[in-house]
């Protein structure tokens, strides 16, 4: 009970500091201005005779809020954010967020850090989804994030490579560069990558640098021990599809228990086209079966009629149908109906 | 008509219901969510109303004012989201389909709620395939389970199990009429009898009204069942019994629904068919086939079950 109590009181106390965080904000908006009022001399005497003061200085004061809708008419900044194209419907749920860029001027903080961004290669369509992914850049030292590219380029990342890791993930510049170095040091040592080898795992999967290195250790405990591949066919596998690294242990094992064990194809030949283990399980399932039912499913190049894996499990269902399968899509989708 | 944009005519048209397939392995809700995401996405994306107009004054309050329309940051849908949301659209499924159990599954869309729930209060009789294994037994019944026996299998003829079969059914047969609370040698019984199927009272104990053995390929076998008020563990139980029942052990592989109520298999929707264009015709088809159904005389209609509840709370 007292338990209960404690997490209920927490959840009131964050709450009542999120409210107060918006209303103690003085003057974020720019627009609001405080401005002495000239009362006419005699206003108490004749109240009915005609306004002679400018009230337009005046507005009602902005009420606390949860979302950032209810200040965007109001505010210049945001507005210059919505021409953008950033979805500012997505900090709704995130209050440090929010808070931050309430207390934004969008010509005085944004602009160089627009500016910044835009120098490094993202193209002006781009900005919006890159500040929707990242809006805590503008909360970062302009310093900071200068040495952040100096530090890419004196690992002899060249300007496309940078340009493609910010354009590809955004909280990239974020990070700061210690961590950076850590976990390419990380990487480097547990595959025994070269330089050029690294630079080309960063330049396809950026986001697996700052993935936490915890799950990445999970994966490489499922790789090593209930997969059983070896340490050159571990490195294949970073360099190929990088994207290994970034999934789900469960499913990834799943889908490598029913390649390896059910459709019977061995380490090599999944080292070769690990596309396979990052399409959905149903999907290879499905076709397996479907050709298994053809009398197809025949995954050995030596031998004719040989269904590559790559082609098993990208494109459409009509595709397959007419590539590996031979036959009509309608029938395909009726023995779906009676397997499954 | 044509004030109105593409998505809101196609969201208008979303209100009766469809039936889809589900898949094996996936839960009910799940299915749900992946509908309606599938849903909204393709209505945000077809044609979203304009952001709405805002009166603007401003200027010196000493001189004349200025009065502007502008459209409103504040109804833009960058800043108060995408308009339709998963939320948005009402949706339930008639009879709940366990996670192991794939096949016809019949869901009401918004207005189609009202329609899924009376199909729901009519007792409609259900198809299921059971598909089992003879000569292994599991811990949960199902073939994922922990294995605990295995034995002989081979003795098992198609006498056999058609004799099985036809106990179940004989007595199912006398449940149904004590289900009902008479007494078979009666007039009431055959007065009840001659009108059709005999419907249980309540929603809790399953009753079956045929089962059948389609093919026994040894070690697996198919059963089909006619059935009301079933449910997933019931059905797993069953192959179970048979299992049992044949002096052996029996395993379900996989259960899927063929038929619901007069919604087949036939007109179920697969999961990569879930977008707007293919549930908008499946739900004309089914609101059709709906309609043909409660134009029969056996069908409950709202007011007659809600006096028929009412008599029932007043007994209690």
């Amino acid at each position: 009970m007292i338990l209960f109590k404690r997490v209920l009181s927490f959840k009131i106390n964050e709450q009542k500091q999120f409210f107060r965080c918006l209303c103690s904000s003085d003057n974020t908006l720019e627009t609001i201005k405080s401005n002495q009022i000239q009362w006419p001399k005699d206003y108490n005497n004749v109240p009915l005779e005609p306004n002679v003061t400018n009230f337009s200085t005046i507005s009602p004061a902005l009420k606390p809020t949860f979302n950032l809708a209810a200040y965007v008419n109001e505010s210049y900044s945001l507005q210059q954010l919505v021409k953008l194209g950033v979805e500012i419907y997505k900090f709704d749920n995130n209050p440090n967020v929010m808070e931050m860029i309430l207390k934004l001027d969008f010509e005085r903080d944004m602009k160089p850090y627009i500016r910044f961004i835009h120098d490094c290669g993202v193209p002006v369509e781009e900005l919006g989804k890159f500040l929707t992914k990242n809006p805590m850049i503008f909360s970062e030292h302009m310093d900071d994030l200068i040495t952040r590219i100096n530090y890419l380029e004196y690992k002899k990342f060249n300007k496309e490579m940078i340009t493609t890791i910010i354009r590809k993930h955004p909280k990239w510049l974020s990070q700061s560069t210690i961590d950076i170095d850590t976990s390419l040091g990380f990487f480097q040592t547990n595959f025994f990558l070269s330089g050029d080898n690294i630079r080309s795992v960063v330049t396809k999967l950026p986001k697996l640098i700052t993935w936490p290195k915890k799950s990445v250790n999970l994966i490489m405990f499922s790789l090593i021990e209930e997969m059983g591949f070896n340490k050159s066919e571990r490195k294949r596998l970073l360099q190929i599809h990088p994207k290994l690294f970034v999934m789900f242990k469960n499913h990834l094992l799943q889908r490598f228990n029913y390649i390896h064990h059910t459709m019977d194809i061995n380490h090599d030949r999944i080292v070769f086209e690990p596309q396979v283990l990052t399409s959905r399980l149903f999907r290879i399932k499905q076709r397996h079966e479907y050709l298994q039912y053809l009398n197809r499913a025949q995954y050995d190049p030596t031998k004719p009629n040989y269904v590559p894996l790559s082609k098993l499990v990208s494109g459409d269902d009509s595709e397959f149908c007419i590539n590996l399968a031979k036959t009509s899509v309608e029938m395909f989708n009726t023995y779906l109906k009676t397997n499954q | 008509m044509n004030s109105l944009s593409t998505s809101e005519r196609a969201f208008r048209l979303l209100n009766g219901i469809v039936c889809l397939y589900k898949p094996a392995g996936v839960h009910l809700s799940g299915c749900r969510h992946s509908l309606l995401l599938k849903l909204t996405q393709e209505l945000n994306l077809c044609g979203v109303r304009s952001p709405e107009n805002r009166v603007v004054i401003s200027g010196d309050t000493t001189k004349e004012l200025n009065v502007k329309v502008e459209s409103s940051y504040a109804d833009n849908v960058l800043v108060v989201g995408p308009r339709y949301q998963t939320q948005d659209i009402k949706c339930i499924w008639t009879t709940h389909l366990g996670k192991r159990v794939s096949g016809v599954c019949v869901i009401g869309l918004n207005k189609g709620t009202k329609m899924a729930r009376i199909l729901q209060n009519n007792y409609p009789l259900r198809t299921y395939h059971l598909h089992g294994q003879l000569g292994i037994m599991t811990k949960n019944m199902y073939i994922d389970g922990q294995v605990v026996e295995k034995g002989r299998f081979d003795f098992v003829k198609r006498e056999n199990v058609d004799k099985l079969m036809s106990t179940i059914q004989a007595s199912n047969q006398k449940k149904m009429f004590e289900l009902a609370n008479v007494d078979t040698q009666t007039q009431t019984a055959y007065d009840l009898a001659t009108k059709g199927l005999i419907r249980p009272a309540s929603t809790k104990s399953p009753l079956i009204y045929g089962i059948k053995c389609i093919s026994l390929d040894l070690p697996n076998f198919i059963i089909e069942v006619n059935i009301i008020n079933e449910y997933e563990s019931y059905l797993l139980s069953l192959v179970h019994e048979i299992g049992l029942k044949l002096r052996c052990s029996a395993t379900c592989t996989a259960i899927r629904c063929i038929r619901y109520s007069s919604f087949t298999i036939q007109q179920a929707l697969l999961m990569k068919h879930w977008n707007l264009q293919y549930v908008l015709e499946n739900m004309r088809e089914c609101n059709s086939s709906y309609k043909q159904l409660s134009e029969l005389p056996s069908f409950i209609t709202e007011q007659s079950y809600f006096e028929s509840n009412q008599k029932l709370t007043g007994v209690q």
